[in-house]
């Protein structure tokens, strides 16, 4: 398991030769085994933070250093992340998606026991063998979320995972986050641009707007919240006010 | 039903045929009865004739099509996984491409003589293109969405290749390998007018000098029967091949899938 420091982080892009800066000296720190949400407008940078955090994102200034055991073995990190979309390989099944990032494991047995774990905890047993398309948009997430867990990574982003479903599913799944995280304590970091969700999930909210950090908002309620209790009320409130005025 | 809709266009084009023949519309020595070219077909059935030309022309079809594949497949994978390697092909190429195999007949006779290996090179010079390019695009133009993937998971470039971007570029490959086949046939009977002593194409010719307009027409259907029958059962060997490596031919596509609903 592992905790982030993250100190001055910056990053620009170059579009038709302008320089765009995203990231404006970001430093936060996330604490090992916490479930830390970030919200913002879109376009503020989350994204990018993500991208930044898992490797996708090359050329940018500042220091990003793993706390929490482990830390001499900081090049072995792993950081798995669930992405907007569920991109899942289309010529795989549910299973075979799962078990993706394990194609160097020789122990077989350890495959179908980490597999079939997830699948079970993730109600996917019986669609094993169905092929993403013929699955639905919830069902697909799920199995992005199965197999970032099959990665055993110790810290997990999550990039709106939940932005392309229904209210139904969304629901649903959110509750599955958090019994995922209590039960697994990995460092989750979940970006979303709905403050309902920041607060539902997180035990401390971050909000960005404009490449920065405009405040760190901790969420003392326990699980499962209550969306219209005074106190998640007026969390929200105090997020949607930075916003708005 | 597919299949009797599809009967229909050739049964009505056989009645007019019979019908004008009947009636004497048509000169018997432009167009012969189906009656003389099912007679002439028999004759060159039992004769063995037919089946002796067919052969040699689906051997030399097998041969150069095999050829042709061992060479652009890799090819294709070498040049698609090294990105600025098609810099150096893509004039040479995008020429060659545009020059049609039965324009190189003549010099490859001068070249390998009217023996096998000028009908092999020119069935290399019909496949390689539909084959090389159809796996290059395949491989080159993949979803770098699931790259990330395995970019997150940490593959290594081979593992990315193999396990990401080669198996979405499978589709393609199997149109190019498709395309080529008919490609093939096509050269080789462009080939064996020319030049040959033995095949379908030769039959033909022989027959044009015979004046005997019935086994022209019977090599012309065999052609496209033989075409028809390769193409069905290579589409069937694909469907198989994906099927038993738990893949499915149709990924990619939305038609004839059932939808699972969340329970």
């Amino acid at each position: 398991m592992a905790g982030l420091k993250i100190q001055n982080l910056c990053k620009s892009f170059d579009i038709n030769d302008k320089k765009i800066n995203v990231l404006n000296n970001l430093n936060m720190s996330i604490q090992d085994g916490s479930f830390v949400t970030i919200v913002g407008k879109s376009g503020c940078g989350k994204t990018t933070f993500l991208r930044i955090l898992c490797g996708l994102e090359k050329q940018w200034s500042g220091s990003i250093e793993f706390t929490g055991s482990l830390q001499e073995n900081n090049s072995k990190r792993k950081i798995g992340i669930v992405f907007q979309e569920p991109r899942l390989m289309p010529w795989l099944t549910v299973e075979q998606n799962m078990a993706f990032p394990l194609i160097k494991e020789k122990d077989k047995n350890l495959v179908y026991g980490k597999v079939h774990k997830h699948l079970k905890m993730l109600g996917l047993e019986s669609f094993k063998d169905a092929y993403p398309h013929q699955i639905s948009g919830g069902m697909a997430q799920r199995v992005a979320l199965g197999r970032t867990l099959c990665y055993d990574s110790e810290i997990i982003l999550m990039d709106e995972p939940l932005g392309a479903l229904d209210a139904f599913n969304r629901r649903k799944l959110q509750k599955e986050f958090i019994n995922i995280f209590l039960e697994n304590k990995k460092t989750i970091i979940f970006v979303t641009h709905d403050v309902d969700e920041a607060v539902y999930l997180g035990e401390k909210v971050i909000v960005m707007d404009k490449g920065s950090i405009v405040k760190e908002v901790p969420v003392n309620l326990e699980y499962d919240r209550d969306f219209n209790s005074r106190e998640f009320l007026k969390i929200r409130e105090d997020i949607l006010n930075i916003f708005f005025i | 039903m597919k299949k009797v809709k599809g009967l229909l266009i050739p049964l009505i084009i056989i009645i007019l045929w019979s019908v004008g023949s009947l009636l004497k519309l048509f000169n018997d020595y432009i167009i012969p009865s189906p009656w003389t070219i099912c007679s002439t077909a028999y004759e060159l059935i039992k004769s063995g004739e037919l089946v002796r030309h067919l052969a040699v022309s689906f051997l030399r079809v097998f041969i150069g099509f095999f050829i042709t594949f061992i060479v652009a497949f890799p090819l294709a994978i070498l040049i698609g996984s090294k990105e600025k390697a098609i810099h150096y092909f893509e004039p040479f190429l995008e020429f060659m491409r545009h020059i049609p195999p039965i324009a190189v007949i003549p010099i490859l006779i001068l070249w390998f003589g009217i023996g096998e290996t000028s009908k092999l090179a020119v069935i290399f010079l019909a496949t390689f293109f539909p084959i090389f390019l159809n796996t290059l695009s395949g491989v080159t133009n993949y979803d770098k969405k699931l790259l990330e993937v395995g970019q997150v998971l940490g593959f290594s470039n081979k593992d990315k290749f193999f396990r990401i971007i080669l198996p979405q570029a499978v589709p393609s490959i199997i149109i190019g390998m498709q395309l080529g086949l008919g490609y093939s046939w096509r050269s080789l009977m462009g080939a064996e007018l020319i030049a040959a002593s033995s095949g379908i194409g030769y039959m033909i010719m022989d027959a044009e000098q015979l004046s005997r307009p019935d086994i022209i027409i019977v090599g012309i259907f065999s052609i496209g029967i033989v075409g028809y029958i390769v193409d069905y059962f290579f589409i069937e060997l694909t469907r198989k091949f994906m099927t038993s490596y738990g893949k499915e031919v149709n990924y990619g596509r939305v038609e004839d899938t059932e939808f699972v609903q969340e329970l």
